[in-house]
């Protein structure tokens, strides 16, 4: 593996409203490697979109902040960016996969001028019209879409079609890093293994790093090389794949989401899945964000935050790793 | 975010109506234009109060085209007839007319907007046609029209006057009934027994009333600009007795000389009807639940 | 046991400027008191209409439902409105299927006052919409809340109550989980399963999750184009599945485990239009074992061993 290609320290990241204040991302640190897939898994709410749009600083203008952190990307703290510069690395350098591809087309628009715009908004080699559409046709055939349908409109298209439109864009300028918010949900099970397979595979082939919103450990376990669970804003453990599925030490937040889902391969008669709902993000949590629900929690897990427990890579925030003494244990 | 404050507020019970208050009273435009309309509305109910109505049509032949004083506020016109009082008691006409044009048009429109689109097929086209029609002729030239044959009287230009507004209702009212009428909550309903009345009376009218009466509300600023339209023309209502639309017509002639003669009943239309268009813009955004503070 | 439900051809097509659009096209089952149907398959397969025509919500075009030996199809509208004492649903979003307009107790009485139950004795009514809210697991506190103030589980809670409150043998679940957050879900479906363990009730639970239906069913259906191209019960299913298209299924879930990592099998192609479909068997364009037969003439259900019913008469040849 090379160097890295985003870092991001202490993200604290928090919606401001008339009527309150939501506390979105509380804490995140997190580290990309070039050519990685990390996949960030939690139930809504968690913070995963809002993490996503702060990397590419799309959140809601009026509403949306950052009040802390770093998020540097190639060495470029991007918070420091003016919004010039920072319209160039999106969809260049950085790009991304909405959840929804229904209406992440523009439905006045043939899927071929959508692709050739966003070849032309970052035309760096100055290609001529006609190197663009030929781009525009390579592209197509990259996603398994056949070259003369360019001329189609989106409602032309299947939802399985549609998203491999939305990848094509999202991919068309090479970008190094790509944010793929949740690309699978809104589509079947046979359609969805179309999609993540041939994801897996262009990410191979043009070796971009990819960052993989999800709720679905499935997906998760087939596409991704590290997984970050985030809960309540934090990311409350992190590994390579073997490091959260299959060791034996995690965070009581990853055993209750494990336990929560019905296995194909194992019968269970009850599931297990965890009490209570998630804290109420306009509340500043003291102490341990899951301590509510948490069937393991003492009154230190209420009073402080815990450190991180890290074995190898393997990072997990609570107490019962981190021992008596509550700082940062390493084995 | 509205689950956020959800889980927090949840044992108060706040209802959506009182949800949809609190939004609009937080909406500064909004309550700004309801001000502004309730004041209008006071000045119309107590002009008597304020002014005897005589003034507003007793005639002085010493005190024509006199400009705004301490005596005559907006000055008097060229029967030396105080501005001031006939401002205060054409509010009375346009807004009593605008308020009774609103409420017939949406009863009406509820009426036939409702059958429309809770029964649909045959029924639906039937109406829809109907509407189509009528909707082919603008809705002022229309009422127009209809002064016109029948002759300007009061109850000429109400009829007139719900005419051009219905057409353009009823295909709101039928819209959002049938939008509310494929909600998954009415098949809930049907599922536990209930049958048609009680579909309508507690599932399809509470729920689609919102965007009705936002139309409602609109309109009636419509209404008041259509009314002194028509009174503009020598259609609407009649001199003497004072209106907007009217005192502007007799105001024409004077204009360069006497502007105040147009400035006050003009600027009393233009708030008028701005003040109603603000409740209504903040009526339509405290409804939609996608408009989240 | 005995059959509690049960349908024989049930069809139900849409009128679409198109042409007919077949939704449901001969569906043949039966539930067993006590026992839960699983009914999966993709988006647009025709299984929630399945669900509502069985309920007559969605009157069907034609074919026959039995519950407990009386023919449904033969009822009035007024006597099938009756029936929802015996047979209930819980719907898929917990966010539309509730009147925004009513609290959490006007929602749950709403059923009862309909049906008069406890006719003017309201102190019986709020006794039974209090063990229902304990029941389904709601606090007595949220009785005067409104659905917006409450997230999506509380508000499937909500549907289940309501579900329950005239204490029906018969409930359609209609994909209750699919909205709702996996550590959610799973508090749902065992609150369903100990429901069923406590009053005997008979699920028909309609998904397109099949770890899910795997969890909660008795006997699987698996549905394509508004066919029934298999069903099983759900050991057998899931060990021996037969049809091409049960298999692909399969092998497409991503498991949440790494044993079978990056072997996702691809189904090519997508679901062709159900409207005016083609004669032979639905799936033979995407069926990677198709033949000129299959273009041909439609495969009936056959029953390749007990109770396991498969529509695909090569299916012997290709496992």
């Amino acid at each position: 593996m090379s160097g890295k290609l985003l870092e991001i320290k202490d993200l604290h990241v928090m919606y401001h409203t008339d009527l309150e204040d939501v506390y979105a991302v509380n804490g995140v640190d997190l580290e990309l490697t070039t050519g990685e897939t990390l996949g960030l898994v939690g139930e809504t709410g968690a913070g995963k979109t809002t993490l996503a749009l702060s990397i590419l600083r799309l959140l809601p203008d009026r509403t949306g902040r950052i009040t802390q952190g770093e998020i540097s990307y190639n060495g470029r703290n991007l918070l420091e960016l003016d919004k010039h510069t920072m319209a160039g690395i999106r969809g260049e350098e950085i790009s991304m996969i909405f959840q929804d591809p229904m209406t992440a087309l523009n439905p006045t628009q043939t899927v071929g001028q959508q692709i050739y715009e966003a070849l032309m908004l970052h035309n760096g080699q100055h290609l001529s019209k006609k190197e663009l559409w030929a781009r525009v046709d390579s592209c197509l055939e990259m996603v398994g879409i056949p070259a003369a349908r360019r001329k189609e409109y989106p409602h032309q298209f299947s939802g399985g079609m549609k998203q491999r439109v939305v990848i094509a864009i999202a991919l068309c300028c090479e970008p190094s890093l790509l944010l793929a918010d949740e690309p699978t949900t809104a589509l079947d099970v046979t359609i969805q293994a179309q999609v993540l397979m041939m994801m897996k595979e262009l990410r191979e082939r043009l070796g971009t790093s990819m960052i993989l919103i999800t709720h679905d450990l499935g997906v998760v376990a087939q596409v991704c090389d590290h997984v970050g669970v985030m809960y309540a804003g934090e990311i409350i453990e992190y590994g390579s794949l073997e490091d959260v599925f299959e060791n034996e030490k995690h965070h009581p937040y990853t055993t209750g989401l494990f336990g929560s889902i019905p296995k194909l391969d194992v019968e269970t008669k009850r599931l297990s899945p965890i009490d209570g709902l998630m804290p109420d993000p306009t509340q500043k949590i003291t102490g341990c964000s899951f301590a509510s629900r948490c069937p393991h929690a003492s009154d230190r897990c209420r009073r402080e935050k815990p450190g991180l427990y890290r074995e190898g890579n393997h990072q997990i925030k609570c107490f019962l790793y981190t021992g008596e003494s509550g700082q940062e244990v390493s084995e | 975010m509205a689950k956020v404050r959800a889980a927090a507020g949840a044992e108060k019970g706040v209802s959506q109506n009182l949800e949809i208050m609190r939004r609009f009273r937080k909406n500064r435009s909004a309550m700004i234009g309801l001000s502004i309309f309730l004041l209008i509305c006071l000045l119309a109910v107590l002009a008597d109060v304020i002014v005897p109505y005589s003034e507003a049509i007793t005639q002085v032949k010493g005190a024509r085209l006199l400009p705004p004083s301490a005596e005559h506020l907006f000055g008097t016109d060229n029967l030396g007839r105080d501005m001031f009082a006939r401002v205060i008691h054409g509010a009375r006409y346009s807004i009593a007319f605008a308020l009774a044009v609103s409420a017939c048009s949406l009863v009406i429109s509820v009426a036939l907007g409702g059958i429309a689109g809770y029964y649909g097929g045959a029924t639906d086209n039937v109406v829809m046609r109907a509407l189509d029609v009528i909707m082919c002729i603008p809705g002022d030239l229309l009422a127009l029209c209809i002064v016109a044959a029948f002759g300007t009287n009061l109850g000429n230009l109400l009829i007139a006057l719900i005419v051009g507004q219905v057409p353009a209702t009823v295909r709101i009212v039928r819209a959002t009934i049938m939008g509310v009428s494929s909600a998954d909550y009415i098949e809930a309903a049907q599922c536990h027994g209930a049958g048609d009345a009680r579909i309508i009376a507690r599932y399809i009218v509470p729920n689609a009333m919102g965007p009705v009466i936002v139309n409602a509300t609109v309109n009636a600023s419509r209404i008041i600009i259509s009314v002194s339209s028509l009174s503009f023309l020598g259609l609407g209502i009649q001199p003497p007795a004072p209106e907007w639309g009217n005192l502007l017509a007799g105001a024409r002639e004077f204009m360069r000389i006497c502007p105040w003669l147009v400035y006050f009943p003009g600027l009393a239309l233009v708030i008028t009807s701005l003040s109603i268009n603000m409740v209504g813009d903040g009526l339509r955004d405290a409804l939609d639940p996608k408009i989240r503070d | 046991m005995s059959v509690l439900i049960e349908t024989q051809d049930l069809k139900k097509y849409f009128k679409t400027p198109r042409g007919w659009l077949h939704a449901v096209d001969g569906i043949d089952f039966q539930i067993q008191t006590g026992s839960t149907l699983g009914v999966v398959g993709e988006s647009g397969c025709g299984k929630s209409t399945l669900g509502r025509a069985v309920l007559r919500l969605h009157e069907p075009t034609s074919g026959k439902i039995f519950y407990e030996g009386k023919d449904l199809m033969s009822l009035r509208k007024s006597e099938m409105r009756r029936m929802c004492t015996e047979m209930q649903m819980i719907f898929q979003d917990p966010y539309s299927s509730l009147n925004p307009r009513m609290s959490v107790w006007q929602l749950i009485a709403e059923p009862m006052l309909i049906n008069r139950m406890y006719g003017g004795d309201k102190d019986a009514l709020n006794r039974h919409i209090e063990d229902l809210m304990d029941t389904v697991g709601l606090a007595k506190r949220l009785v005067h809340a409104y659905p917006h103030e409450l997230d999506g589980g509380r508000r499937q809670r909500i549907g289940v109550a309501r579900a329950l409150s005239l204490n029906p043998k018969f409930i359609v679940c209609d994909e209750p989980v699919s909205a709702l957050d996996v550590s959610i879900q799973a508090q749902i479906l065992n609150l369903l399963m100990d429901l069923q363990d406590e009053r005997g009730l008979t699920y028909m639970f309609i998904t397109h999750d099949l770890s899910v239906v795997k969890h909660i069913s008795d006997e699987i259906m698996v549905m394509y184009m508004g066919k029934c191209v298999e069903r099983a019960p759900k050991g057998e299913l899931f060990s021996n599945p037969a049809h091409p298209y049960t298999r692909a299924l399969l092998r497409a879930i991503p498991e949440p485990s790494l044993g079978r990592r990056g072997e996702l099998q691809v189904l090519k192609g997508e679901v062709a239009s159900p409207i005016n479909p083609k004669p032979g068997c639905r799936f033979a364009h995407r069926c990677p074992y198709a033949r000129q037969a299959c273009a041909e003439q439609e495969a009936a259900l056959a029953e390749i061993s007990p109770a396991h019913f498969v529509a695909c008469p090569f299916c012997g040849e290709t496992k």
